[in-house]
């Protein structure tokens, strides 16, 4: 609600006074004066109130006089001299939320002993409070098929539907999916997706937390446990760099749910399907004691030998060698703590580090005098997204923003070739061809569009690029003195790690390997051999190495030629802090034990112990995000290499998605979500013979992807896109009919 | 090519609007005239046209009567059940139909030539009971007056809808 701070009025609720500005619903406006007006439909994060639901019938008086009927506070306004009572000092006010409460139960079923939003339900909990103890309701009640799975992680039970359009209004206004709707029409309506389809988007999950009954439901969460024996612990999700802030539902010992916890800064209360739903614990391959190679394989050794093993060979392999003998690599699962230790632990055998596979496209502090905020999308007039690959590949929730962004009145701009998630209702789409998005931000620079006269816009690469352009891009655009750039780091703390010292390329390693300068490699949660690019070179890489340490919570397949191998601990095992994408340092909280017993730090710190470095225990610090960096002098941009495409031959779009990696592969719920999709343009399909649904196999450098076609007509001619889950791969590829 | 038709003709209409979504009635009635009836596979051709999700499609073509969801036959005859329409005798009118068509409401005749559907207020409540034989009216319709329209249908040729 936008409007001067000028224009306030002032409102009477049952007696008692309240200035709000003109236009607040009335809703809130009773909150501020300590009147609960009970809502069902009413959200403010998906848009403007409809009025569905009648739970929040009021008596107005305006002008000194009566409005003739009962007023829906959410969708009435403030306005000056208004009168309200609420149904606690109006008779009329509480027939009319008696009657609207024993009209929505009229068909629902009352099963609350059985239903999992049993104690936790703002339909039990308003009926209890305000609601008749009785129904007049003697018919047999409607039923429906029950439950019906919307997708493999939500289930819906349509005879607890209240009608109040929660979902459906997430789905088309919010995710701007437009996958859940309700079908029919009056007392017919239901709650559906297209023909029973499953309901695919990488939001879906966050219907279930707003349907204000218990007709939307996280299937894994199904008679899992009941409000009163769990615990919600305060976390932060480590899904992605954008650092969502959750509660983790615990139950003996087991966490079951991931909820929303909303900050404003950050999330804005919503949640990715990935965050919500990729399992976290407990895997059935999770490692859970260290292991140690000898001549019969790996065995199993205490955490204080393996400590002590991996001190002695980091210092033996820095004497002999020298230094850069030892590498350090991670890719951003480790919290600022761990890092930190592991960064000393690196400066004290002279290691190489690295913190996410392209050196050139990690360095994030090139950055820094452009910094933005998440929160800048909200004050953004324009935002510009370059590159192929979805923002949701690279940073979930940050795509909610965007769209919010826009809706808003910014102008937003994609510079892509086409086929990504943000096209379809941007205002201007600028198409490129695949893999150009450093030369695409120097055509932008030299045509800026709509960033002319722009005050504060958002500039986002979401392409793996050298960071090197984007600052040259951001220095040309102004972007130090107005808006700026959003960083989208490639692990979820990738920023914590640079800043604890363990900056640097996984390429560069690499390469360094290659060279037999690398004698000793420590993985500590990241397995480039299927994580990051060359992935065959890595394999080679790990094979030549003469010691090999892997960190990882459950076996992946750099653990065939590690030396030796530590439990790793996965999100909800972690205390501590991390960095999200802005630089925001916020709080993780153990909400279960690793299976180890022993968590991560404790081993590092052991290791340091080992070396001679004494760790001072430091309480986590939450912290904003830094102030921006002083602009430093113009920085050429790095040489362009231009890529030609084989004739007959399709340019390969296959950024790795959101919905890739260890925990989602081992995540059921979000198999639908991962199902393999080709896309190629409107005009190659028909030339190539195929139409929608077809079966195509697209052949690449990386091996061989087989989905149902989807056409576009936005996707440039001679581009094929799919959403490859394995080894990051470009270039170009053969497309084929199944 | 035929698909092609439609794409252009959905093109048109949306041109006529500030936002596309404006649009979708229209593009479900040029593809209800093409195929008949508003198929799964319609419905997509529908979205991918005006590029709009296809559940919404499928949304706004649920919410009104003036669309087919299902098969229909060469005819369709659609009897008022709403309020005043019921009031003078609609569901005589819906029990003549069922008994001349040897279907009930919702249903085709076996011999495809015409499917009986009752509808919302076709707004001549001032004339009930209405009956839409292919979207023309017949007021103050009797249910003595159905014989005489099915024979008519069985022998006329397809209408378009
Ligand atoms: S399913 Fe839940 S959120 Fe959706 S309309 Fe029904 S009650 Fe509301
Ligand atoms: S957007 Fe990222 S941080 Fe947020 S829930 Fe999804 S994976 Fe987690
Ligand atoms: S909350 Fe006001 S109508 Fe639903
Ligand atoms: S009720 Fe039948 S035409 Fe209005």
């Amino acid at each position: 609600m936008s409007t001067t701070a000028t224009n306030v009025v002032t409102v009477t609720f049952d007696g008692r006074d309240v200035q709000v500005p003109a236009g607040t619903p009335l809703v809130v406006a009773a909150a501020q004066v300590g009147v609960e007006i009970p809502v069902f439909c009413y959200e403010p994060r998906l848009g403007p109130p409809i009025g569905a639901c009648r739970m929040c019938l009021v008596e107005v008086e305006l002008g000194g006089r009566p409005m003739p009927k009962l007023q829906a506070a959410c969708t009435m306004t403030a306005a000056d001299g208004m009168v309200v009572k609420s149904a606690a000092t109006s008779e009329q006010a509480k027939e009319g939320q008696d009657a609207v409460l024993e009209f929505l139960l009229l068909n629902h079923p009352l099963d609350c002993p059985v239903c999992d939003k049993g104690g936790e339900c703002p339909l039990q909990d308003l009926t209890f409070r305000y609601g008749p103890a009785t129904s007049r309701m003697t018919l047999a009640k409607r039923t429906y098929e029950k439950p019906l799975p919307i997708s493999p992680s939500i289930v819906l039970d349509r005879e607890r539907c209240i009608l109040c359009y929660r979902c459906t209004r997430f789905s088309s206004d919010v995710a701007e999916d437009g996958e859940l709707i309700a079908r029919e029409r009056g007392a017919q309506s239901v709650i559906a997706t297209f023909e029973e389809r499953p309901y695919v988007g990488a939001f879906s999950g966050n219907v279930t937390e707003l349907c204000p009954v218990g007709a939307l439901l996280p299937t894994p969460y199904r008679f899992k446990a009941r409000p009163w024996e769990i615990v919600n612990v305060p976390t932060v999700c480590q899904g992605c760099p954008t650092g969502c802030n959750t509660w983790a539902t615990v139950r003996e010992g087991r966490a079951e749910r991931i909820l929303s916890r909303l900050n404003p800064a950050v999330d804005e209360g919503w949640l990715c399907d990935r965050g919500r739903f990729a399992r976290h614990e407990p895997l059935a391959d999770r490692l859970t004691r260290p292991l140690l190679r000898g001549a019969d394989g790996l065995q199993e050794i205490s955490f204080a030998a393996a400590a002590r093993t991996i001190a002695q060979r980091l210092r033996h392999v820095d004497s002999l060698h020298g230094a850069g003998s030892v590498a350090i690599v991670t890719g951003g699962s480790l919290t600022n703590e761990e890092a930190s230790a592991w960064g000393r632990i690196a400066a004290d055998v002279h290691a190489r580090t690295a913190s996410g596979p392209v050196a050139a496209a990690g360095a994030w502090e090139r950055l820094d005098p452009f910094a933005a905020r998440i929160d800048d999308l909200d004050r953004a007039d324009v935002v510009v997204v370059v590159g192929d690959a979805d923002v949701t590949d690279r940073a979930g929730v940050l795509d909610l923003r965007i769209r919010a962004a826009r809706r808003r009145g910014a102008h937003l701009m994609i510079v892509s070739s086409g086929g990504t998630l943000l096209e379809r209702d941007c205002d201007t789409f600028r198409p490129v061809a695949a893999g150009t998005a450093a030369a695409s931000l120097q055509a932008l620079v030299a045509d800026p569009g709509p960033l002319v006269g722009a005050t504060h816009p958002v500039l986002i690469v979401t392409d793996p690029i050298d960071l090197g352009h984007v600052a040259a891009a951001a220095h040309a655009l102004g972007l130090q003195e107005r808006g700026g750039v959003l960083p989208l780091p490639t692990g979820p703390n990738e920023r914590g790690a640079r800043q604890a010292g363990l900056a640097g390329g996984g390429d560069e390693v690499l390469a360094a390997i290659e060279s037999g300068a690398v004698r000793a490699l420590v993985l500590l949660g990241v397995d480039p051999t299927a994580d990051w690019p060359e992935a065959d070179r890595w394999q080679a890489a790990l094979a030549q190495t003469e010691h090999v340490v892997t960190l990882s919570p459950f076996v992946n397949t750099s653990v065939s030629w590690s030396h030796v191998v530590l439990p790793q601990a996965v999100d909800l095992e972690r205390e501590g802090t991390t960095t999200n994408l802005e630089g925001r340092r916020q709080r993780l909280r153990a909400a279960v034990k690793p299976p180890s017993g022993v968590a991560d730090l404790a081993v590092a710190t052991a290791i340091a112990t080992h070396l001679g470095i004494e760790i001072a225990r430091t309480a986590p610090q939450e912290s904003e995000p830094p102030p921006r960096a002083k602009p430093g002098r113009a920085t050429k941009a790095p040489a362009i290499r231009a890529a030609n495409v084989t004739a007959g031959r399709f340019a390969l779009v296959a950024p790795r998605g959101l919905f890739t990696g260890p925990a989602v592969e081992r995540t059921a719920a979000l198999a639908h979500q991962r199902a393999p999709w080709v896309m190629l343009n409107h005009g190659d399909a028909a030339a190539l013979g195929l139409s929608e649904h077809d079966r195509v196999t697209v052949r690449h450098g990386g091996g061989e992807h087989t989905g149902p076609l989807r056409t576009s007509r936005r996707l440039l001619e001679g581009t094929v896109r799919i959403n490859w889950a394995g080894s990051p791969v470009a270039g170009e590829a053969e497309v084929v009919r199944a | 090519m035929a698909i092609d038709t439609l794409y252009q003709e959905i093109q048109t209409e949306i041109a006529k609007y500030p936002d596309r979504r404006s649009a979708i009635l229209a593009a479900l009635r040029l593809a209800q005239t093409k195929y008949r009836w508003l198929s799964p596979e319609a419905f997509e051709e529908v979205a991918r046209c005006i590029d709009l999700p296809v559940a919404q499609c499928q949304a706004v073509a649920s919410f009104y009567d003036m669309y087919f969801l299902a098969p229909v036959g060469r005819h369709v005859v659609e009897v008022c059940t709403n309020v005043s329409c019921c009031l003078v005798g609609a569901p005589d009118v819906v029990a003549a139909f069922e008994r001349e068509l040897g279907c009930a409401l919702g249903e085709t005749s076996t011999d495809g030539a015409v499917t009986l559907r009752a509808v919302e207020c076709l707004g001549g409540c001032g004339w009930a009971p209405v009956v839409s034989v292919d979207h023309r009216y017949l007021e103050h319709f009797q249910p003595g007056d159905a014989a005489q329209v099915v024979a008519d249908l069985r022998a006329a040729p397809a209408e378009e809808h």
